[in-house]
């Protein structure tokens, strides 16, 4: 007869101490990768969402720092106004950079579209025609679209109304003066990932504004 | 007859006739890879730490920007200090001087001064502050 201890092979002890061993490499191993991969996939998520913020701040900045008042008027001479805005968008008349390969002014529109936790920030923008200035562009057909943010969950907007002697002095959430610009926007986006909201200050026709609001007396000591 | 476990350094050290790792090998190799997990870990964490800091500066510089548009949109620019906080974690302080360039012909325009602003904001993450500075100089009326 053959004993126990003469059989070459495992016991069971060294069996559960081998299993076990593995079973906790196995889990160790698990939870490393999926620490890993989740943190690699927050960081991808967070540089883009902060690209994304950074890039359309500067555009932002840029087109409602040029923008610019014009005296519009349409077929029966009534007068257009250059900027108008509401709680949820607004449409003004800036040059565009020259790398969109288009010269002149265009109509630029901000906007929210889609529903539910997947809408999106878009900038359309179409060129003012020269011979037909006043045709105000249709948002369903613009020369170009773009995606500015996502995972908009919602964007409000708030313009500076100041008075002749350049001081502040509300905000209001509707704009159709056809005489005067605001002094600045303010664009709030509350994010649909539950991130800190953004708010953003842009004063509007910031280069120009030195020279414009009252300059006399300017360049009399120059 | 030599077998292979003979002429082997590390199977000749084996508990006996079993062919395999001892134990001992098999804790080494746990342990080298607990270290090279933990390393990983750390090196992870590092990495989403420094995401969460880039994203504080870009945030924090939007706040300066922001901080400086009210000061211009105020019009007349006060020298003196003002200061605040923005969504409960934004500390900013702005400090409007006047700005002189000796020998420069505006220092004499008798309605219109350069102003220096210099913004602040700072904030707090994981128990250590960070901060940065904006600077501009900036038209406004003299007083």
């Amino acid at each position: 007869m053959i004993g126990p201890r003469a059989q070459s092979g495992l016991t069971l002890v060294e069996m559960v101490v081998a299993i076990g061993l593995l079973a906790l490499i196995m889990l160790l191993l698990y939870q490393g990768t999926y620490t890993l991969s989740r943190t690699s996939n927050a960081v991808e998520s967070n540089v883009e969402r902060l690209e994304g913020l950074i890039a359309t701040h500067r555009v932002l900045r840029r087109e409602l720092a040029q923008m610019q008042p014009a005296a519009l008027r349409d077929a029966r001479n009534a007068p257009i106004p250059a900027f108008t805005g509401h709680r949820a968008g607004m449409r003004w008349l800036a040059p565009l950079p020259v790398h969109r390969g288009a010269f002149g002014l265009h109509w630029l529109a901000l906007a929210v579209e889609g529903e539910g936790s997947a809408r999106t920030l878009i900038l359309t923008y179409s060129p003012m025609t020269r011979d037909e200035p006043t045709a105000t562009p249709s948002p369903a057909q613009p020369d170009g679209r773009v995606v500015l943010l996502e995972q908009v969950a919602e964007v409000d907007f708030q313009f500076l109304v100041k008075d002749e002697l350049g001081r502040q002095t509300r905000w209001q959430t509707d704009w159709n003066e056809t005489a005067q610009l605001p002094a600045a926007v303010r664009i709030v986006v509350k994010r649909s990932d539950g991130s800190a909201p953004v708010d953003w200050l842009f004063p509007v026709r910031a280069i120009q504004d030195a020279g414009s609001a009252g300059t006399e007396g300017l360049f009399e000591g120059a | 007859m030599t077998s292979v476990r003979d002429r082997h350094p590390v199977m000749a050290r084996g508990v006996g006739r079993d062919l395999g790792f001892t134990l001992l090998e098999v804790l080494v190799a746990f342990l080298i890879l607990t270290i090279v997990l933990t390393l990983a870990l750390r090196v992870a964490g590092s990495i989403s730490r420094a995401s969460g800091l880039s994203s504080d500066y870009a945030f924090a510089t939007m706040q300066a920007e922001n901080v400086l548009a009210e000061a211009q949109l105020a019009g007349e620019l006060a020298p003196g200090t003002t200061a605040g906080v923005a969504d409960g974690q934004w500390h900013w302080r702005r400090r409007v001087s006047p700005y002189r360039e000796p020998g420069r012909a505006f220092d004499a325009n008798p309605a219109w001064q350069l102003v220096r602003i210099d913004v602040d904001v700072y904030w707090s993450r994981g128990g250590r502050e960070r901060g940065l500075s904006v600077s501009t100089v900036r038209l406004s009326r003299r007083p």
